[in-house]
């Protein structure tokens, strides 16, 4: 999303952390949720919101474990495999083993990107 | 939610290693530091809390030398506890392991610490049941119409003891309340979560309520907008046809003052602006605002 092209309004009330920092963009959520669903079924604003609070949290629980492990071994760039790490040592291992592979076969692909001149959509 | 869904984990996911078991004092001195450290920058309100999280290290450090001891894994809704932490801890461990193991499979939103040492001694299901006990828990968790309301409120550590269920508090916060045990590996990590959030909330005391637009510019050209019958907005074609009859502009300005006052149609307004300044700026690769060419006399 742009920002404000030349607006007056400044944003003095958000001194802190806004709120579309803190969470992921709520249509994006609604759409995620509908694709599990059957075509015909409607998702309520309030089990959005609940499932915005819940991804956000979950991205923060994951992403503060990884920065700590970067912490420790005085690096600055969290990268996917601190990420498959950060998932096994907080015991999801279900999910830590599919992205390891989605991982692996998403590198292969900028490999091969990166050989063939790139694309501008 | 978020940590029902670590429980759930907790309960498929392999224990840890042996040198992360020697690496739990190291642990414990870092997160004292920790708080130390916060105590001094987080506000006096907030002096209350941290307190509490220490004792509960501590009473984890107890808990992990208990189960060392013993090896048994100890569950919290199994038994009710009676007197103390430490004879709720011995009646536990001297009950036998069959019972234990079916009672933790009877339970589905109980959550154990499993023995860091030695082998685990019930088989694991099948990795084609993983998925459906998840689900059972997703779908129990959504229909319960109290958790949604919970969590849509603010991440304050202080009203969860207050307004949740003690089956939903992860950690111990008050000795008043039973201590709930977590999956041992995210135990620090739900613990720096949490002086995170309390930090946030620090800093967004003024900004809790959500608010129905994120550009005050694009909210304001929204509230400008001609509307026709039923408050929703004219396209060009409509405002031509509108703009010839005299007796239309009477009623859409009438609508056009009730929307105003009404909170649920400027929601919707802004919606449908902000896709129309999305497929403004994809025809014309970004640019500027522009304002309907046609204004009512």
């Amino acid at each position: 999303m742009v920002d404000n092209v030349g607006g007056s309004s400044s944003n003095a009330e958000n001194s802190g952390i806004r709120e579309q920092d803190r969470l992921l963009p709520i249509a994006n959520v609604g759409r995620i949720m509908k694709q599990i669903l059957p075509p015909n079924a409607k998702i309520s604003k309030e089990s959005k919101e609940t499932m915005q609070e819940c991804v956000s949290e979950f991205i923060s629980f994951v992403t503060s474990e990884a920065s700590e492990k970067c912490r420790k071994e005085r690096r600055k760039t969290v990268n996917g495999d601190d990420i498959c790490w950060a998932l096994g040592s907080l015991g999801f291992d279900d999910y830590a083993e599919p992205l390891r592979r989605y991982l692996q076969r998403y590198r292969e692909l900028e490999v091969d990107r990166g050989n063939s001149p790139p694309k501008r959509e | 939610m978020n940590c029902l869904c670590e429980k759930d984990s907790g309960l498929f996911s392999s224990h840890s290693t042996a040198p992360y078991v020697l690496g739990c004092p190291s642990w414990a001195t870092s997160e004292f530091e920790v708080q130390r450290s916060s105590m001094s920058r987080s506000l006096s309100s907030k002096v209350d809390v941290l307190p509490q999280q220490c004792h509960n290290s501590k009473t984890f450090n107890f808990q992990f030398q208990e189960q060392d001891a013993s090896s048994t894994k100890s569950t919290d809704q199994s038994y009710p506890e009676v007197g103390t932490v430490q004879s709720g801890q011995i009646s536990v461990q001297h009950s036998s392991t069959d019972s234990t193991l079916i009672r933790n499979e009877g339970k589905s939103m109980g959550c154990v610490i499993r023995s860091f040492m030695g082998s685990q001694d019930f088989p694991f299901p099948p990795p084609l049941l993983d998925h459906r006990p998840i689900l059972a828990h997703i779908a129990c968790h959504y229909a319960d119409p109290c958790y949604s309301g919970l969590v849509a409120a603010a991440y304050s550590p202080q009203s969860k003891p207050v307004e949740t269920a003690p089956v939903r508090i992860p950690l111990q916060l008050d000795f008043a309340e039973e201590p709930i045990y977590v999956n041992s590996k995210q135990y620090h990590a739900i613990l720096r979560r949490r002086q995170y959030r309390a930090k946030l909330e620090a800093l967004n005391k003024p900004i809790k309520d959500r608010k129905p637009y994120l550009h005050e510019s694009r909210h304001q050209h929204a509230l400008k907008r001609a509307r026709g019958a039923g408050g929703r907005f004219l396209n060009t074609k409509k405002q031509l046809q509108s703009n010839h009859t005299p007796g239309n502009i009477a009623e859409s300005k009438m609508h056009h003052i009730e929307n105003y006052r009404d909170g649920a149609d400027v929601s919707y307004a802004f919606n449908s602006d902000a896709r129309n300044m999305q497929n403004d700026a994809a025809d014309k690769g970004g640019g500027t605002t522009q304002q309907p060419l046609f204004v009512y006399m």
